[in-house]
């Protein structure tokens, strides 16, 4: 592990002169902040922001059409990965709602791991769809296998998914440090084979 | 560390834009994996709070989204107050960090040697 200043990790080293993203996205419950706190060097930290959005559903009878003001959380992680370059983890609520707050962050991002729960695969449905149709993001679909969930072989898996034959997945328990950065070393693999 | 109870949804209960003074849109790009840096020794020069609580967290290289973190602040209400920062040369920024065009070739090899050596 490298050091860090005296702060302990509150500071990046004076060296760090990159930054590189990868988000983290999936539905709900499905395991990001742990993937997170698995690998990160700091405690995961939370920021929120607020977006507003056009209430759905609601005639718009009044003049000003209703909105509303929601906060949404966004947890990340560190890991300091050369002298020079530090990786940043985001995880991030991938649903058509959130788009506002995560185009920012796909920008210049390295990849996405899309997080899936083999109990709940079309939870995942729309996450890849706003993956695939807003995004340029080179993604693979990380399984996180629950104790309780049944196990699928990848090809039934790209099939559920309906996944190009190129997009890998690979099965990570989210609270295996090893798992989770293996796969992230296959996004970032992947992320360079589709450059 | 459970996932986080991300869909409780909170009615925020003051504009966050009153701290920027109205304004949405920095003039840097900072986004949440930007860099910030702060300078060894600050220019001597009078600031205000929000400016001083920036600075208090500006003593070494950190990001965006850890400054925000730490100031409990949205990242994007950070951007503007830290962009006038950087023109007031207050605070530098690592001009490689989170580049809107992506990391290098080069920048992704090293990235997954280091992830293989982890």
């Amino acid at each position: 592990m490298l050091s860090t200043t005296s702060d302990g990790n509150h500071y990046l080293a004076p060296t760090v002169v990159e930054s590189v993203k990868i988000l983290v996205v999936g539905s709900f419950g499905v395991g990001k902040t742990t993937l997170i706190g698995s690998v990160s060097e700091i405690e995961p930290l939370r920021t929120e922001e607020t977006i507003t959005q056009a209430s759905e559903g609601i005639d718009e009878l009044e003049a000003t059409p209703k909105k509303t003001t929601t906060t949404v959380a966004m947890d990340f992680g560190r890991i300091t990965l050369t002298d020079e370059i530090a990786l940043y983890l985001f995880g991030t609520p991938g649903q058509r709602r959130f788009w506002d707050l995560w185009s920012g962050l796909a920008e210049g991002a390295a990849g996405a791991l899309v997080l899936v729960d083999t109990r709940r695969l079309a939870d995942s449905f729309e996450v890849l769809d706003q993956l695939e149709t807003r995004t340029s993001l080179p993604f693979v679909v990380a399984i996180n296998q629950f104790p309780d969930a049944p196990s699928y072989e990848p090809d039934q898996i790209r099939t559920a998914l309906d996944l190009d034959d190129e997009t890998p997945i690979v099965v990570c328990n989210a609270k295996n440090r090893n798992a989770c950065v293996r796969a992230l070393a296959t996004l970032v693999r992947h992320a360079l084979k589709t450059r | 560390m459970p996932d986080a109870p991300e869909d409780d949804y909170v009615d925020h209960p003051i504009r966050s834009y009153v701290r920027t003074g109205g304004r949405a849109r920095p003039t840097h790009r900072l986004t949440p994996a930007t860099l910030l840096i702060g300078h060894t020794s600050p220019r001597a020069t009078s600031v205000g709070r929000q400016e001083r609580e920036v600075l208090s967290q500006c003593r070494g290289v950190i990001s965006m989204a850890e400054m925000a973190a730490h100031l409990g602040q949205p990242v994007s209400v950070l951007a503007v107050i830290a962009s006038d920062m950087i023109d007031a040369g207050l605070i530098g920024v690592r001009p490689d960090s989170d580049t809107a065009a992506g990391p290098s070739r080069e920048t992704l090899q090293k990235v997954l040697h280091a992830l293989n050596h982890l």
